[in-house]
């Protein structure tokens, strides 16, 4: 007589439907049955009375496991928290879907990340790259342990998003074209000077083909077989190449899964399509380029065979004119493509060229991530080791998180000799003022920031904005750097 | 070249019976690097200073040991493992007795072409592909053979363009194709000034047969340098073996199985255990075209279980004990006790119960069922304050 167990996930951020895969095991661990779950369903499993192992796995990679004891007559309802694999509601689809680390030890609080920037890049096809502000983003959830926020891309422009600081080297996260993209900016984990400070997680909220890319990207392809499977996510990926025309950023997710997968039969004349009909999207080319590959092989005689190859290698070519691959997996494709070409004919300049170009990206790109980020001064500019500090043109940066007390002070929002003061860890009130060259005068000290101030008190920077206050009218400095942040800094100076 | 398995050496493959190929490489002495037996200071140009190794042989007889010593549990039964080593200038303790101290690009070379032949005997066949030793990489990855600099004036001549080579081997018939290197990323100073022309194993072919099953690991980020204990085993190349000996399983039907994506998703977290510093940071990437079975395992794999108090506070008054989930009819399961301070037990998976008795004192005693899963699970006891 079997007994119904019934599985519900708890989340409360913006990824409510990345699929979860619900296993259950018996006592010695053998697989009894599993279900893709989302934050929008329960799941029912039909269980002879014994015990059981739940284990509920997030395209991240992060699981949550729990004892079922099933006994006759008596059904079993359980709850997964998964809202617990992320310190804060509002970064919650971060840690839902993309594959990043467990939260470490780092605050943007500190002294690392002070007066950290970030600026967006656009271009139009044809066009120079431009920078414009990114000011007052959606969804912003801000904490010392990172910043999440949407935006609005645009369609028919590439767009990146850039952050940089004094101890924070350049780096550039592509952006999916005309989505609501999900960013999150959080100190990474590892020690200084062999990982970069940042971490930069970019998701758009089409959760169900994003999860698809994480599960590619773990090397969980099984898994990623079965969601297509069960899930119906091949006639998804199917489907978005169909309607590229509307989703080129689904269309192309959908042909790299198509593509890994092997199931090239599925992707039809698709991928040509949206290679040429988005002209200024890289994967298209990419993700054409390695189809024709495939088709070559197949191809009924020499001289069908020839012409595929040479549309594979225009494609790639195609693909690096129009700039780095908004996917990572891309970048490696188009690498891999231009050394297939280049091993075959070193005199072909043209490939060779293209390879160097791609060359600079691979070296630059962490292929960790989902999307392509990488370290440089510039979208057209890999570097392995980037500029540090702010850029000549320093009108439209927006800070991130903390902001300098001098830029307060330009904005008025802080005026020079000022009194602030904190409690220290015995309870304490201690008083500091703010300098005219936006340091902190403190026990005989001048700190660059409240962050600083607060390690020299406590040892760490956690609470640095919260805790330390304007000492007329109490305001935490936490209000004045929230009033300031996500602004274009040409519009905060008085 | 030294086919170490099987004994009396490598037999034409029986293309009727898939079978594991490896090539295991491991060179620590590089002749005309610093430390060498003939030093080119000249080629530094090319490459910037870059000496000898003690762990590259050690990693890679670790690894080739690992191999044998579970040839039958592969998914296809061990057919061939050839093993080259080179060792630095006096470190006799580096390399087996009698084994050849060579590993010239020229060796691999033949050594690869031998073995590629016997991955090309069926299409079930699994090739395993091992590298430890001296690499950078600028837009591919490169490695650097014993006699990397013979030719001065071309010193990449003697260097494998890996990246290159990988696409190369995809046409091979053998389906499961894997790579395992532990070798540094960095881009030295040099490199940022030259074109660099090394020389792969294998060309590939425009539009070539792919194999389904290819399996990339690298033991470091791309920039990043791969690290070792001196004189000991290189600590990816640790992290290898233990997830191919079980911490990367996962159960399939009734069985422990390690797959190509299991190792893909937890090798960073097994290497992890290996070096648990935290200011430790190496990640193995990995790419996974489609995930394969490797190795079945005959027995539960080893996890490691720690069990603690939350609060923290309640551990030092609490007798802790853990003991394995069993059904009627097993053996009693061995009962693990700690006394006023946290389990860190090495268990095998499965489900367990773990208990936290204060007697009467301070928090009340509490019963907890925990699941053990490979490689870590961490599991802390709620205790209620009385």
């Amino acid at each position: 007589m079997s007994e119904l167990l019934v599985v519900k996930l708890v989340m409360y951020g913006q990824a409510l439907s990345a699929p979860v895969n619900v296993e259950i095991f018996d006592l010695r661990l053998n697989y009894v049955a599993s279900q893709w779950l989302t934050g929008y369903q329960e799941g029912s499993f039909s269980l002879e009375p014994g015990t059981y192992a739940l284990r509920a796995a997030l395209p991240s990679g992060r699981a949550f496991e729990k004892v079922i004891n099933i006994e006759p007559g008596v059904p079993v309802s359980v709850s997964i928290p998964v809202h617990e694999a992320s310190p804060h509601e509002g970064h919650e689809w971060a840690y839902v879907s993309r594959d990043i680390a467990a939260l470490g030890d780092g605050l943007l609080s500190e002294d690392t990340f002070g007066g950290m920037w970030a600026r967006l890049w656009s271009r139009t096809p044809g066009a120079p790259w431009m920078v414009e502000p990114l000011e007052n983003p959606g969804d912003l959830s801000d904490d010392e342990d990172g910043v999440s926020f949407s935006l609005n891309t645009r369609a028919g422009a590439q767009m990146m998003l850039q952050v940089g600081g004094d101890n924070v080297p350049w780096k550039l996260a592509v952006l999916p074209p005309d989505k609501t993209t999900m960013i999150l900016i959080r100190p990474a984990t590892g020690p200084a000077g062999r990982v970069h400070p940042v971490e930069l997680v970019v998701s758009s909220q089409d959760w169900q083909l994003e999860s698809l890319l994480s599960l590619l990207g773990r090397g969980k392809t099984d898994k990623a077989e079965d969601l297509l499977d069960k899930n119906g996510l091949a006639q998804e990926a199917e489907q978005r190449l169909f309607s590229k025309v509307t989703d080129p950023y689904g269309a192309m997710i959908g042909g790299y899964a198509l593509l890994h997968l092997q199931a090239l039969e599925r992707m039809h004349h698709w991928a040509a399509n949206l290679a040429n009909w988005f002209d200024w999207i890289p994967d298209g080319a990419v993700i054409h380029g390695w189809q024709q590959f495939e088709l070559a092989r197949e191809a009924p005689d020499d001289a069908s065979r020839e012409q595929l190859i040479g549309e594979a290698r225009t494609s790639f070519l195609e693909a690096q004119q129009r700039g780095v691959p908004i996917i990572a997996e891309g970048v490696r494709r188009l690498r891999d493509g231009l050394l297939m070409f280049h091993s075959n004919d070193k005199s072909d300049q043209e490939v060779k060229d293209a390879l160097a170009r791609v060359g600079g990206y691979t070296a630059a790109v962490d292929f960790t991530a989902s999307t392509t980020v990488f370290t440089g001064a510039h979208p057209d500019e890999p570097l392995t080791e980037p500029p540090l500090g702010m850029p000549d043109d320093d009108e439209l940066i927006s800070y991130v998180y903390d902001v300098p007390l001098a830029d307060a002070i330009d904005s008025g929002a802080l005026e020079p000799g000022a009194d602030v003061s904190v409690n220290d860890l015995d309870g304490n009130t201690r008083a500091g003022t703010i300098n005219a060259d936006g340091t902190l005068a403190f026990d005989g000290n001048d700190y660059d920031s409240v962050g600083a101030a607060q390690k020299a008190i406590t040892g760490r920077s956690r609470g640095a904005l919260y805790d330390w206050k304007l000492t007329e009218g109490s305001m935490p400095m936490a209000d004045i750097a929230r009033a300031l942040r996500f602004q274009p800094r040409s519009a905060t100076k008085r | 070249m030294a086919i170490i398995f099987p004994a009396g050496g490598a037999p034409d493959p029986d293309p009727a019976v898939p079978a594991t190929h490896a090539l295991i490489i491991g060179i620590g002495g590089y002749r005309h690097l610093d430390g060498g037996s003939h030093p080119k200071p000249e080629i530094r140009t090319s490459i910037g200073v870059l000496g000898q190794l003690t762990t590259a042989p050690r990693s890679a007889r670790a690894f080739a040991d690992f191999v044998v010593a579970n040839a039958a549990r592969w998914q296809a039964p061990l057919g061939s493992v050839d093993l080259i080593l080179s060792a630095k200038p006096g470190d006799t303790a580096a390399l087996p007795n009698g084994h050849p101290n060579s590993a010239t690009f020229d060796v691999i070379e033949e050594a690869y072409s031998n073995w590629r032949a016997r991955c090309d005997s069926h299409k079930d066949n699994i090739a395993l592909l091992y590298f430890c030793g001296h690499g950078v990489e600028k837009e591919q990855q490169i490695l650097l053979t014993e006699d990397f600099g013979r030719s001065t004036n071309n010193p990449w001549r003697h260097a494998i363009a890996l990246d290159t080579s990988v696409l190369g081997f995809r046409r091979c018939n053998a389906n499961t194709q894997c790579f395992f290197i532990d070798a540094c990323r960095e881009i030295t100073s040099p490199l940022k000034n030259h074109d660099i022309d090394a020389s792969p194993l294998e060309v590939p072919k425009l539009a070539q047969r792919e194999s389904e099953f290819t399996f990339q690991m690298k033991s470091t980020a791309a920039k990043e340098t791969a690290l070792g204990p001196p004189n000991g085993v290189a600590y990816a190349t640790q992290a290898l073996i233990r997830a191919l000996g079980g911490d990367a399983a996962a159960v399939k039907g009734n069985k422990w199985v390690v797959r190509t994506g299991g190792i893909a998703d937890k090798i960073t977290d097994i290497l992890g255990l290996v070096k648990d510093d935290e200011e430790f940071r190496q990640r193995c990437p990995c790419h996974v075209t489609k995930s394969t079975p490797l190795l079945t395992l005959d027995h539960v794999p080893t996890v490691r279980l720690d069990i603690d108090c939350d609060p923290d506070t309640a551990t030092p008054g609490a007798q802790l004990t853990c003991f394995k989930s069993v059904l009627p009819g097993d053996p009693s399961p061995q009962v693990h006790a700690g006394d006023k301070q946290a389990l860190s037990l090495n268990v095998e998976a499965g489900m367990y119960i773990a208990a936290a008795e204060f007697g009467g004192q301070s928090f009340a005693d509490v019963t907890e069922q925990v699941i053990a899963w490979p490689p870590m699970t961490v599991h802390d006891l709620t205790c209620e304050p009385l």
